[in-house]
């Protein structure tokens, strides 16, 4: 209970300086925000209604304390070109962006588990080196490229799986389906090798341990000894990494849903660049922010869950 | 001489240093191995396979891909120097000074700052900087190198609160010199590795953070041919001419794996916790 509050108040800081940092996004931009927002071409009028509207007439100090009583109370602002509320557009584009991390995370694993454990166990050995360096390789394809040359070969030679056309899971499961399958191959294959490399090392720091000697001495075989001993005590390294993949994932997905088309998260915040619509830009990377703080919360939580020393306070040996 | 011959061991690190070699080679003989003006449009030559006078085939506009692969060496190279190179002088100086003088401020302001940051996913927060700042090479650096500035004050605070305590550290401060010579003359020497490792592992992530923005339009503005901005290009056509697809984002592969091997052997190679 004791570690669970500490680490629930060290959140605090955390979001009042992400809440400082995203507030002051808009105020980077060289010049007046809403000169530049409107180009030089707009009129006094829009000019000072729009100034009025982001509150920059007011006092910095002003404008963020009544910024942040927004933000508390769910009110990211207006989109300033499509003028429907920020949340709005942004719970419009989450759905897709949540099944597009998840389908990635499971390809992840899928992948990663077997192949770490395969490479730690033979550790030294051609299988081994094969590994690390298909992991190397991994780690280094750029993702959207990746995308792209599977969009050459599946969907324009082979024809087997679309490019893109997105449904919701609510409307057509199995067109859905069709349609996430290669978004989620192109970018969970690199995301595997982060965590195949991760599992890797975190293997072979307990495989040596005295307890794992133990375990075999007693006689058990190798499968039960990786499985029952020694994949849980190598699990809090791999779970960090999950969860800074998780939060790496919201950045590398706004790629991969541009190229194939996935009305997401990550997509809403490359449109609003370029339609210089700062307020959802802000309102965006604020939730992907506090998101990742959240997940973060979520992983060190799971850690006195895997290893009840450190809800005892006594850190990891 | 001993860290030469130990990282000559490493087989993948040596790999990885000739592949940023030819890398540095073909920035630097661009001119020399691009048979064509890397700009240089010609409508009688559209979308061309490769072979003949066009080793990587043409493009749209008839454009060398070959040519324009060597010349966009050039833009991975600036970018994996810029960007890091402003990541260190972010994160170093502020590591030292807060892991140095401790207290308050690096317990409550420097560190969760960091942690801030570091809430923000990497690309979202250098496409939303990029995106204030407006398009552009430099600001797609200054965008990067705020990203990665994080992950350096960090390291070299880890490495400062663990040498800070170190005898030779303690004699320095009775003899009466002063701390900003105890920082920069006595601590960081001997906190190097980690940030060189560090620094080559981060210009992989740059290079391909570059390519990132540069493919959404945030980065390298055409016509400067960088390998990001031509796959960018290449998205319309990938359907009729895979080989424009191709070819950069092999250049990017290679290079990325470059500095990854490199990093690996250099981490194999520099830290005592593998090197024992």
């Amino acid at each position: 209970m004791k570690f669970l509050v500490r680490r629930l108040l060290l959140t605090i800081p955390i979001l009042f300086l992400v809440s400082v940092l995203t507030f002051s996004l808009i105020h980077l931009i060289p010049g007046d925000p809403a000169r530049v927002i409107l180009g030089q071409e707009a009129t006094p009028e829009a000019y000072q209604s729009l100034r009025a509207e982001l509150g920059l007439d007011k006092p910095i100090i002003v404008q963020y304390i009544t910024w942040l009583g927004h933000v508390m109370t769910g009110n990211l602002g207006i989109s300033i070109t499509d003028r429907v509320p920020v949340t709005e557009l942004i719970s419009q584009r989450l759905p897709a962006t949540v099944e597009l991390t998840i389908g990635t995370f499971v390809v992840a694993l899928l992948i990663a588990f077997p192949a770490g454990i395969l490479a730690a166990v033979r550790r030294g050995t051609f299988i081994d080196y094969t590994s690390t360096f298909v992991a190397l390789g991994g780690m280094s394809i750029p993702s959207f490229w990746l995308a792209m040359m599977a969009i050459i070969y599946f969907s324009v030679n082979l024809g087997w799986l679309p490019a893109s056309g997105y449904v919701p899971i609510t409307e057509n499961p199995v067109q859905n389906l069709m349609a996430m399958i290669l978004p989620c191959l192109a970018t969970g294959l690199r995301e595997s090798a982060v965590l195949m490399r991760m599992l890797r090392s975190s293997l072979l720091e307990v495989v040596n341990m005295d307890f794992v000697r133990t375990a075999k001495a007693k006689g058990l075989n190798e499968v039960k000894t990786i499985l029952g001993h020694v994949l849980r005590n190598a699990m809090i390294p791999v779970v960090t990494t999950s969860g800074l993949m998780i939060a790496g994932l919201l950045g590398g997905l706004v790629i991969t849903e541009s190229i194939f088309s996935i009305p997401g998260f990550g997509r809403l915040i490359v449109e609003s660049v370029f339609k210089r619509d700062y307020v959802t830009v802000q309102g965006a990377i604020l939730v992907s922010a506090v998101l990742v703080v959240g997940v973060n919360l979520v992983v060190d939580l799971l850690y006195a869950v895997i290893d009840p020393r450190i809800k005892a306070g006594k850190g990891v040996s | 001489m001993k860290t030469v011959k130990k990282f000559l061991r490493t087989g993948l690190g040596v790999i990885g240093a000739l592949i940023i070699l030819t890398l540095i080679l073909m920035a630097i003989f661009a001119h020399q191995l691009a048979p064509f003006d890397p700009n240089a449009q010609d409508y009688n030559s559209i979308l061309l396979p490769p072979g003949g006078e066009h080793l990587f085939g043409t493009d749209d506009l008839g454009r060398d891909i070959y040519s324009r692969v060597v010349y966009g060496a050039q833009v991975s190279i600036k970018a994996a120097l810029v960007s890091v190179g402003i990541a260190i002088l972010i994160g170093v100086p502020i590591g030292l000074l807060s892991g140095y003088f401790g207290g308050f401020w690096d317990e409550w302001v420097v560190m969760r700052s960091v942690d801030a940051m570091q809430a923000f996913p990497f690309l979202i927060l250098a496409l939303a900087i990029a995106a204030v700042l407006g398009n552009g090479f430099g600001n797609a650096m200054i965008a990067i190198g705020i990203g990665f500035a994080p992950a350096f004050i960090r390291i070299t605070r880890g490495q400062v609160l663990q040498l800070r305590n170190m005898e030779y550290i303690h004699a320095a401060k009775a003899t009466g010199v002063k701390d900003l010579r105890i920082i920069f003359s006595h601590i960081l020497p001997n906190a190097l590795n980690p940030i060189i490792i560090q620094s080559t592992l981060a210009m992989a992530s740059g290079i391909l953070a570059e390519a990132s923005l540069s493919y959404l339009g945030l980065g390298v503005q055409p016509p400067t041919p960088s390998w990001g901005s031509m796959l960018n290009q290449a998205q319309t056509i990938m359907t009729e001419s895979p080989y424009a697809t191709i070819f950069p984002g092999m250049a990017i592969f290679f290079v990325v794996l470059g500095f990854n091997l490199l990093g690996d052997g250099l981490q194999q190679t520099l830290d005592p916790r593998i090197r024992k």
